[in-house]
């Protein structure tokens, strides 16, 4: 009996885990898709940048006001947000990777745990 | 379920549960509506777009415009907007540029193109959603008919009798087996399709390759044939310029003969196909030229040009000095 009834807490507290680990999981993609559409977005002004003429007004958008940049150094800042992003993505990936297998994982032993709970009442039913 | 000699019989129902497949039915079908949602969103940015192109091409027609200038939520007050030709171009990311509305222009036709991408890369990946659904259904129908649809599986100590047995109901004495053979039948004959549907895809790959190759090679032998026929009249040009006055029956046999000395330089890059082609047109060519130089033994200085050189005038030329002398 006691043993059935830690097989169901075990139970439950993997399951717990899991779905945290899904939580985790979906939280991951929504930041990756964030990203993936920021350095579209880019990538974009970086095409925009290298076609305009070197003598043309640049300005970012800072709050409130807009501030006159270099167009070099427009250039040379978005270059580098790509460069970051890029980065971000790959280390994104790294951890959605991670976490998936970890969730897999979780599944076999909660599929055990379930097999362990099923074979346990059996055994308390016959007896 | 059935003991069968030669297997088990499982309802198809029981690998394909209905309601698993009618919950991944509604899953993509949920993906699909939120894909289209965004595609709904693009289609809006591209209708914006084109009227932005629209306005910003207006714009700099006149020096101003007389507009209601937006004050605060609800008022308005009569203005004018001026500088029509100065724009401020939001590039993406906070990022401004000052720019003439034609530049503009080119910016918004450029982000137009980005959009319209976009969206039909949306559109083949709707596509694909709805193949899956339609997948799905299938498989959710045909478990749905479970009730008497199954599926056979055969015990794999037979590996002899594993492919002819799909179609071989007397095996199974069960009532419902007959059912059970003839999706199995369906199947095989599906799975046969498939293959047949690959082999002819290989086939066409191999087919689609080989002419690739051919038409290479075919580039290849035009351009060394037409580069030679370009020698070819330029010398003639050359010739013409170098004896003024010449008949043009006289040129065209002159043609032939400087086409067979560009022939010899030619050679190395040819084909062995060209190679065969052209020697049998010098050949021929070569009987001419002796027959040309039967004709005037008269011109020993011109003989031996027409053999160094390739510009100068030869034999034809002679012979062509010869009929004059003639007539």
């Amino acid at each position: 009996m006691a043993a059935l009834r830690e097989a169901q807490h075990e139970l439950e507290t993997q399951a717990n885990n899991l779905s945290k680990l899904q939580k985790d999981i979906a939280k991951n993609h929504q930041v990756r898709k964030q990203y993936t559409i920021q350095l579209g977005e880019n990538e974009l002004v970086l095409k925009e940048l290298d076609l305009l003429n070197e003598d043309a007004n640049v300005y970012k958008l800072i709050g409130p006001v807009l501030v006159k940049q270099d167009l070099a150094e427009a250039n040379a800042n978005v270059r580098k947000r790509i460069e970051y992003i890029s980065a971000e993505l790959k280390r994104l990936d790294g951890t959605l990777q991670d976490l998936e297998e970890k969730q897999n994982s979780k599944k076999e032993t909660i599929l055990k745990l379930q097999q362990k709970l099923q074979a346990l009442q059996a055994g308390k039913s016959k007896a | 379920m059935v003991g069968g000699v030669k297997g088990t019989v499982t309802p198809l129902a029981s690998v394909f549960p209905v309601e698993e497949a009618q919950k991944a039915v509604q899953r993509v079908g949920d993906t699909i509506t939120q894909r289209q949602k965004e595609l709904d969103h693009l289609r809006q940015f591209i209708s914006d777009n084109r009227a932005l192109i629209n306005l910003v091409q207006k714009l700099p027609d006149e020096i101003s415009h007389e507009i209601m200038v937006p004050f605060g939520r609800a008022a308005f007050f009569p203005g004018r907007l001026i500088h029509t030709n100065e724009l401020m171009v939001l590039l993406g990311d906070g990022y401004y540029a000052e720019r003439t509305a034609k530049q503009t222009n080119e910016i918004l036709q450029r982000r137009g193109k980005a959009l319209e991408g976009q969206c039909d890369s949306l559109k083949a990946m709707i596509a694909d959603l709805q193949a899956e659904v339609s997948f799905f259904n299938n498989t959710a129908a045909e478990a749905a008919e479970g009730l008497v649809e199954i599926r056979e599986e055969y015990a794999e100590d037979h590996p002899a009798s594993t492919i002819p047995q799909s179609g071989r109901s007397p095996e199974i004495k069960h009532p419902e087996s007959s059912y059970a053979s003839g999706v199995k039948e369906n199947e095989a004959g599906e799975d046969a399709e498939y293959a047949r549907m690959m082999a002819r895809l290989d086939v066409l790959e191999k087919e689609e390759e080989a002419t690739f190759e051919r038409d290479e090679e075919e580039d290849v032998t035009r351009f060394v044939s037409s580069a030679h026929l370009v020698k070819a009249n330029t010398l003639v040009k050359e010739t013409d310029s170098g004896s003024a006055g010449k008949k043009s029956s006289t040129t065209e046999k002159h043609l032939p003969l400087q086409s067979e000395q560009e022939v010899s330089t030619v050679h190395p890059l040819t084909t062995d196909e060209k190679i065969s082609t052209v020697s049998k047109q010098s050949q021929v060519i070569i009987g001419s030229v002796v027959e040309h130089s039967h004709g005037f033994p008269s011109d020993p200085n011109r003989e031996t040009s027409s053999s160094v050189g390739t510009s100068k005038p030869s034999k034809p030329v002679s012979r062509f000095k010869m009929q004059r002398g003639n007539s």
